[in-house]
């Protein structure tokens, strides 16, 4: 799985969960399970959007929630982002940051409850979001106060 | 009070409509459509390829052995013809029927590919399946057992009714989940319409025709492929025998194209039968689909509350003209669009009577059936005939018996409404006329002249569109036959009065607590009507007389004496003699039950 797959299925994961919104959460975990199999993360993402009619359905195209596939794009754009900053300052570092060293260190900047400029970012994506339309007010308001509380570090650190 | 059962009443026969229209289509269908499509059709083409591949290659024998080509000598009788093509036909039955059940397993398995169902987790999978067993035990009978819940990811709120290894189960999106979670209104309609697919057993139903849809594929491909073989291989042997009796390439090159092109014609069976099947097992599956919608309308509440909900909520999508295309052309047709399903439920004298506009498309492509200029050959074109007539007459039977369900609603049919489906009925009939075999005899004379050896000249144009618009004319003429001079008017005129009194004598249904006289009222009413429509409908006597029995049937309804120079048919006479005293019986019959009735309850009709 790409790096940076797993890490925003990782972090989608706790901060859906933090936030109260567990079948969401749910949703980002079958995703985790179908990119292990092999499916890449674009076809996970468009099958929760698809909605096709089948015979049994109930047939009437209804939109429904996308909190977790947003979340998932906007994590995804989140790591992107750092990988390619770390390549640029730090060279070759990239390619020792594993995946557990980079959970780690994100771990640390929750512990460390001060407004460092990596969560302002994600902030900043979600308001980003809400802003667009693309979430509704509640479902941005109770993602920032996950980010904000203690639960997002005591979901990330039993996963 | 009174007006919440009437309008219970309405929806609960609403349903029971649609479930009328759904067995006369399927009865229609299973009986004549599917074992002409996937048993006679392959037939008649392995029976045709058999014959043409033995003759051929029985005269290429005896004139490598330097002997007179003669029927006589072919190397199969005909009798041996028609065993071998209906051991091929057996073949590809067997093999059909396998694949069909083979589907069928993994259908039941795994219902829909591409989805995958897990079972709800913590307190909110709790709470859900919590939630369905309520609204179940709600609407189902206590005996039956609550459905398993199962959940899939999706965001768009979705569900699907299902019975994995025969268990009835409940798939719920993540979308609608949430939805649930919520209360959003929506949830609730979403959640009964599923739970009505299973009361009514719909998922098995679903599988089913999901399996025979692919089961009649593969004998029309199979079909097919005999059909292509046969075309390249009289073409081959056209180009061997004028090879060998040293013709020059242009005649070689004309014969190939005239094979080729009345091969072709040929292979138009295999298309429009597929077409014929699919169109059809999705009406039927999207006339199953509203029921559900018309049954789960019940559930929560009344026609008007289901249409209004979703009809004012901000996430259902508004249907489009192309969605509405789809309903009507659609040969993978599962559901309705949204805006026309609801306008549906909002409107009981539409549930209650034909969907005659999905139904329209089913006649055109029975229709196109002598086009292919194989199936006229067998008995003049009686195969074709028939599966016209087996469309229009599902149109009728449909059309009468849900007028005589609405008669114990309070609904009112508006006269628009009559003389629409009336007009249609009295159409559809007299399309069973329209034969477009002309047409393909005209391309395939073209063809044949064309490709004439010697003819010695290049096909003129004003010959081709001589031969065409001579095609054309006939079917212009076809077409002018059914306004027959003004009939037709006073045809739709009778049947909407015939439907009419159809309606008045079925309400007697509704005071009547004895089934016998109910019933009797509706034999003899639905008897009525068909002889006043044969005795006054010169398209619904052609349809008749086309049919076994038809001749008698017509011979004595037909029987005609005057008076006063006033033309009296015995058939419409007595029909319009036995209607008036059923309207007046069942009158009566209510104005007895006035009296002494009881208060009204709701019955299961």
């Amino acid at each position: 799985m790409d790096q940076s797959d797993e890490l925003s299925l990782w972090l989608a994961n706790a901060w859906l969960r933090a936030s109260g919104d567990e079948i969401q959460s749910l949703v980002v975990e079958d995703l985790r399970e179908q990119v292990e199999e092999g499916r890449s993360m674009a076809d996970g993402l468009a099958s929760l959007s698809h909605s096709e009619r089948q015979a049994g359905d109930f047939g009437m195209e209804i939109a429904g929630t996308l909190l977790a596939p947003v979340l998932v794009e906007l994590l995804k754009d989140f790591w992107v982002g750092y990988f390619k900053k770390l390549g640029e300052s730090a060279g070759g570092a990239v390619a020792e940051a594993t995946t557990k060293r980079v959970k780690d260190w994100f771990l640390s900047i929750l512990h460390k409850k001060e407004d460092d400029k990596v969560l302002g970012d994600l902030r900043d994506k979600v308001e980003r979001l809400a802003a667009h339309k693309k979430l509704t007010p509640k479902e941005a308001a109770r993602l920032l106060e996950a980010l904000r509380g203690p639960k997002l570090l005591q979901e990330l650190e039993t996963k | 009070m009174n007006r919440d059962l009437s309008a219970d009443r309405t929806a609960l026969l609403s349903a029971s409509g649609c479930s009328v229209e759904i067995l006369v289509h399927k009865f229609l269908f299973f009986l004549i459509l599917l074992p002409f499509t996937t048993l006679l059709f392959p037939f008649l083409t392995f029976h045709i390829t058999t014959s043409l591949v033995n003759f051929n290659l029985s005269a290429d024998w005896q004139e490598w052995k330097h002997h007179g080509a003669t029927q006589e000598q072919a190397a199969l009788s005909d009798r041996q013809e028609i065993a071998l093509a209906a051991a091929l036909t057996l073949l590809t039955l067997t093999a059909a029927a396998l694949g069909y059940g083979r589907d069928v397993r993994r259908l039941t398995i795994e219902p829909s590919a591409g989805r995958r169902y897990f079972a709800p987790k913590g307190d909110k999978g709790s709470t859900l399946t919590i939630q369905i067993k309520g609204l179940w035990s709600q609407v189902a009978r206590q005996s039956t057992p609550p459905p398993d819940v199962l959940w899939f990811p999706s965001a768009a709120v979705l569900a699907r009714a299902m019975t994995p290894s025969g268990r009835l189960t409940v798939a719920v999106s993540a979308g609608l989940w949430e939805k649930i979670v919520t209360d959003d209104l929506i949830a609730k309609i979403v959640l009964l319409h599923e739970l009505a697919h299973l009361a009514y057993r719909d998922p098995p139903t679903f599988i089913r025709l999901g399996a025979l849809s692919g089961a009649a594929t593969r004998i029309l491909k199979q079909m097919l492929r005999v059909l292509i073989f046969i075309v390249l291989f009289l073409v081959l042997h056209q180009v061997i025998a004028n090879y060998n009796a040293h013709l020059g390439a242009a005649t070689i090159v004309r014969q190939t194209l005239m094979i080729a092109g009345i091969g072709f014609l040929a292979l138009l069976i295999c298309p429009v039968s597929a077409a014929i099947i699919r169109r059809y097992i999705g009406l039927i599956t999207s006339l199953i689909e509203l029921r559900a919608d018309v049954r789960s309308a019940q559930w929560a509440g009344g026609l008007d509350r289901f249409a209004e909900i979703l009809s004012n909520h901000p996430l259902v999508h508004q249907s489009t003209l192309s969605d509405r295309a789809r309903s009507w052309f659609s040969l993978g047709l599962t559901h309705l669009s949204e805006s026309e399903r609801i306008q549906l439920v909002r409107s009981p004298e539409r549930l209650l009577t034909p969907k005659v506009q999905y139904f329209f498309f089913s006649l055109c492509l029975v229709l196109l059936l002598p086009v292919n200029g194989v199936t006229p050959l067998f008995e003049g074109g009686i195969v074709d005939l028939a599966a016209v007539i087996t469309v229009a007459t599902a149109l009728s039977v449909a059309l009468c018996t849900m007028f005589v369900l609405s008669g114990p609603t309070s609904t009112r049919i508006p006269l628009l409404r009559l003389f629409t489906v009336s007009a249609c009925a009295v159409l559809f009939t007299a399309a069973c006329q329209i034969n477009l075999y002309t047409l393909t005899y005209s391309l395939s004379t073209i063809a044949v002249e064309f490709g004439l050896p010697n003819k010695g000249t290049m096909l003129r144009w004003n010959e081709v569109s001589s031969v065409v618009m001579s095609a054309f004319h006939d079917i212009g003429g076809q077409l002018g036959n059914i306004w027959s001079g003004g009939w037709i008017v006073v045809s739709v005129l009778i049947t909407m009065a015939a439907l009419g009194g159809l309606r008045i004598a079925a309400r007697g249904l509704r005071r009547t607590s004895d089934p016998a006289t109910g019933w009797l009222i509706v034999v003899a009413a639905a008897g009525g009507l068909g002889v006043i429509i044969d005795g006054y409908d010169p398209w619904r006597a052609f349809v008749v007389e086309n049919t076994l029995l038809g001749r008698a049937f017509v011979g004595w309804a037909s029987i005609t004496t005057h008076f006063r120079g006033i033309r009296f048919t015995l058939g419409p006479c007595l029909s319009l003699t036995s209607m008036l005293i059923l309207s007046t019986a069942s009158r009566w019959i209510r104005a007895g039950r006035k009296a002494t009735r009881m208060p009204d309850t709701m019955q299961n009709p």
